[in-house]
């Protein structure tokens, strides 16, 4: 009698855990589909093609082992490893610069009661602003003759520079053009981030702080820094992985000049697939990129130790 | 969880079956003798062999601009051609020219080609490298179609020893002059010697002559007609030409000019665009395609003239540019496909092309029509097309072009010596020229 009721118990356990594994697969699946067909296969056949000669047109993979990479380290003019510190001197100057100047506006208007709306819309607007619009507005900006207004305001008005620099054709022109570009268009997304980490805080912290006499300094470093380090880590995260996607603005603003001194990893995947049709070399790009975001995340995730 | 494992791996299994089948359609499209019924293509009936069969169908991919020439193209040429061929329903689809030679590399990857394609000169050995595109060599009437072509957009097709297009239309760089401008210069016609333009253009003061960059299309012109040389004929060798005596004394005849403050490069020295200072009056020449008259309406209220470009040395050079035609291996119907080129190329066609699109022909015989040799713009870019010459065809296309512009860049910026960067171009060069 006991022997049947426990049967019977795991019976209905077993049918309520069926059940509910239907339930979560109908949920699941049409998920599961698109994730493979668009992330899991063009992954692994990415892969694939890194260390294939591949025939595009028959689809055919000749198995060549690492002479992709090997081709990519040993090419003539080094522009793999331009690219690669390219990527890594941007995500060094832009992402601490964004995370900075989007923490002390957030600061900012989050202390203000009039226009905080408006100043978060103005701040946030280039978000949203196409790279390609935006990029062709840095490049007016950065006109090499004397009609561009960051020459003519260096010349005539500061009179920093006598003569006007042809900033998209030289190698660090090039360079911090893309990198102002990069800061300009990321703060309001930083900015925005804080904000909601900003209004999250509990005041009772800051009124302790006050008791305590603490200045407004000390209450940054001390209150706010440390509490909006889950979004600090979030966005640190996000920058750097963005720092190895650069490729709008360099196409826009530079084209990889001069010889290929601005190019950047993503930018030298478009230009050995599309216009050299090494398929191999672009997917080896593709996967150095992917393991380095990779091996960044981990290290950051280890450095930080965020407790959410 | 075993059953949500077990979805994953039919999910998986289903995927891979796919892939296959995928994989199957693609080997069947492979042949081009095979088609989707399993008759050959001998099988398969033109409009012209027979215009009571089964109807072909053939996809062809263009780029052509959406304000005049697609309009002209989809109402006027199409319906010629399914008058003359009943049989062969042409399905066109315009690509649009932005990313339109990506869109053809992903077709070729996706097994989505068209049959036929209008391509840039410049794309066409890079594709037959890759195996997109047919050869064409064997196809019928090629021959005769061949030698009526002419000579310079006909090499661009040429890649190991067979044609993998034909060219559809060509263009090349004449001089376009300010009248007013060349009045206060103390011209009354166009100067027929560039010494002479920089003579009075020396006296004068101020910029004249604008390029836009120091790239392929817009330098080349200058270079080759200061007597710069790239490579030797057959396109295998740069070192000993392009940092030959005579290239250096051109690149430094150009750099003279251009600290001298005439002759401005507007990518480097960031002054007005060609177009607008042209029709100022800012300057007094620069080089251009035919289209430039296309889409300047009002030129001759703005006292603009095309005209040969003038000769330095008795010499002058123009680049060659334009589109070529050709079938994808993937085409199931390539005679139909090829009779389509055909039709393309046939006067009549050129002709009206010629004068409604503003498609310059590549046929000799088109080129000789009275209604283009008379027109004043088309006589001066078809007779200019004579000394145009092309750049290197090449499936590297994209590295010679990117070499050649660094190059010229860093000797006009002072960042080399003209010795020196010819020099390093050279061995660069002949680095991807040993690869062909």
């Amino acid at each position: 009698m006991k022997t049947n009721l426990v049967k019977k118990r795991t019976h209905t356990k077993s049918n309520k855990i069926y059940n509910k594994s239907w339930q979560a697969i109908i949920f699941i699946l049409p998920g599961l589909i698109l994730a493979i067909a668009f992330i899991f296969y063009p992954m692994i056949k990415n892969i694939q093609i890194s260390f294939s000669d591949y025939d595009i047109m028959s689809g055919k993979l000749t198995f060549t082992g690492l002479n992709n990479y090997k081709e990519l380290f040993n090419e003539s003019q080094q522009r793999f490893f331009t690219a690669y510190r390219n990527n890594i001197l941007y995500a060094v100057v832009v992402t601490p610069i964004t995370l900075f100047l989007g923490l002390i506006i957030a600061v900012a208007i989050n202390s203000i009661k009039k226009f905080s709306v408006t100043f978060k819309v103005i701040y946030y607007l280039p978000v949203i602003t196409s790279w390609i619009i935006a990029g062709l507005m840095f490049k007016y900006l950065f006109n090499p003759g004397i009609q561009g207004p960051i020459n003519y305001l260096l010349v005539n008005i500061l009179h920093i520079i006598p003569q006007p620099i042809n900033w998209l054709k030289t190698e660090w022109g090039g360079n911090i053009s893309i990198w102002i570009l990069g800061i300009w268009k990321n703060i309001g997304y930083a900015m925005l981030l804080y904000l909601a980490a900003l209004q999250g805080i509990n005041k009772s912290y800051y009124e302790v702080a006050d008791i305590e006499g603490a200045t407004g300094l000390q209450k940054l470093k001390k209150v706010t820094i440390p509490l909006i380090k889950p979004t600090s880590f979030f966005l640190t995260i996000q920058l750097l992985i963005g720092s190895f996607n650069v490729f709008l603005q360099v196409l826009v603003l530079t084209g990889g000049d001069p010889r290929g001194k601005t190019s950047v990893l993503q930018y030298l995947l478009y230009t050995r697939t599309f216009k050299l049709y090494k398929f191999g070399e672009g997917a080896a790009i593709g996967i150095l990129t992917a393991v380095s975001i990779l091996i960044v995340t981990l290290i950051l995730n280890k450095k930080m130790k965020v407790d959410y | 969880m075993k059953i949500i494992r077990n979805i994953m791996i039919a999910v998986l299994t289903l995927g891979l079956l796919l892939t296959g089948c995928a994989k199957e359609t693609k080997d069947v499209k492979d042949n081009p003798n095979n088609n989707t019924d399993g008759k050959t293509n001998e099988q398969t009936h033109t409009g012209e062999d027979n215009k009571s069969k089964e109807k072909v169908k053939i996809t062809f991919w263009h780029n052509y601009g959406a304000d005049k020439e697609t309009p002209f193209f989809q109402e006027k040429i199409i319906p010629m051609f399914n008058e003359k061929y009943p049989n062969i329903e042409v399905e066109v689809v315009a690509q649009g020219n932005d990313q339109y030679r990506e869109q053809i590399v992903i077709s070729a990857g996706t097994n989505t080609t068209p049959d036929v394609a209008r391509l840039d000169i410049t794309d066409v050995s890079g594709l037959a490298k890759i195996g997109a595109l047919m050869s064409l060599d064997e196809m019928e009437g090629f021959n005769e179609l061949k030698d009526n072509l002419f000579e310079g957009p006909m090499s661009t097709n040429y890649y190991n020893g067979k044609y993998y297009g034909l060219p559809l239309d060509t263009n090349c760089k004449a001089a376009v002059f300010n009248m007013n401008k060349l009045k206060e210069l103390g011209f009354e016609d166009v100067p027929k010697t560039m010494e002479e333009f920089i003579d009075a253009s020396t006296k004068k003061g101020g910029y004249t002559l604008n390029v836009s960059s120091a790239g392929e299309w817009d330098f080349l012109p200058y270079f080759w007609s200061f007597g710069g040389v790239l490579t030797n004929e057959d396109f295998t060798k740069a070192t000993g030409y392009i940092d030959s005596q005579q290239s250096i004394d051109a690149v430094n005849k150009l750099k003279e000019l251009h600290e001298q403050g005439m002759f401005t490069i507007k990518e480097i020295d960031g002054t007005t665009d060609a177009w607008d200072g042209i029709k100022s009056g800012e300057y007094a020449m620069f080089l251009e395609g035919p289209w430039f008259f296309a889409f300047t309406g009002d030129w001759k209220e703005l006292g603009l003239k095309p005209a040969l470009i003038p000769t330095y040395n008795n010499e002058s050079g123009s680049i060659v540019g334009g589109e070529s035609i050709g079938i994808f291996n993937s085409c199931e119907h390539p005679k139909e496909a090829f009779l389509f080129i055909k039709f393309l190329l046939s006067e009549e066609v050129q002709v009206l092309m010629g004068q409604e699109m503003g498609q310059m022909p590549v046929l000799k015989s088109a080129a000789k029509n009275p209604k283009l040799t008379s027109d004043e713009v088309w006589s001066v870019y078809l007779e200019q097309l004579n000394n145009a010459r092309t750049r290197i065809p090449s499936p590297e296309k994209a590295t010679i072009e990117e070499y050649i512009k660094d190059a010229f860049d860093s000797i006009l910026t002072g960042a080399a010596t003209t010795e020196d960067g010819l020099k390093q171009a050279a061995s660069l060069l002949d680095e991807v020229l040993s690869q062909n």
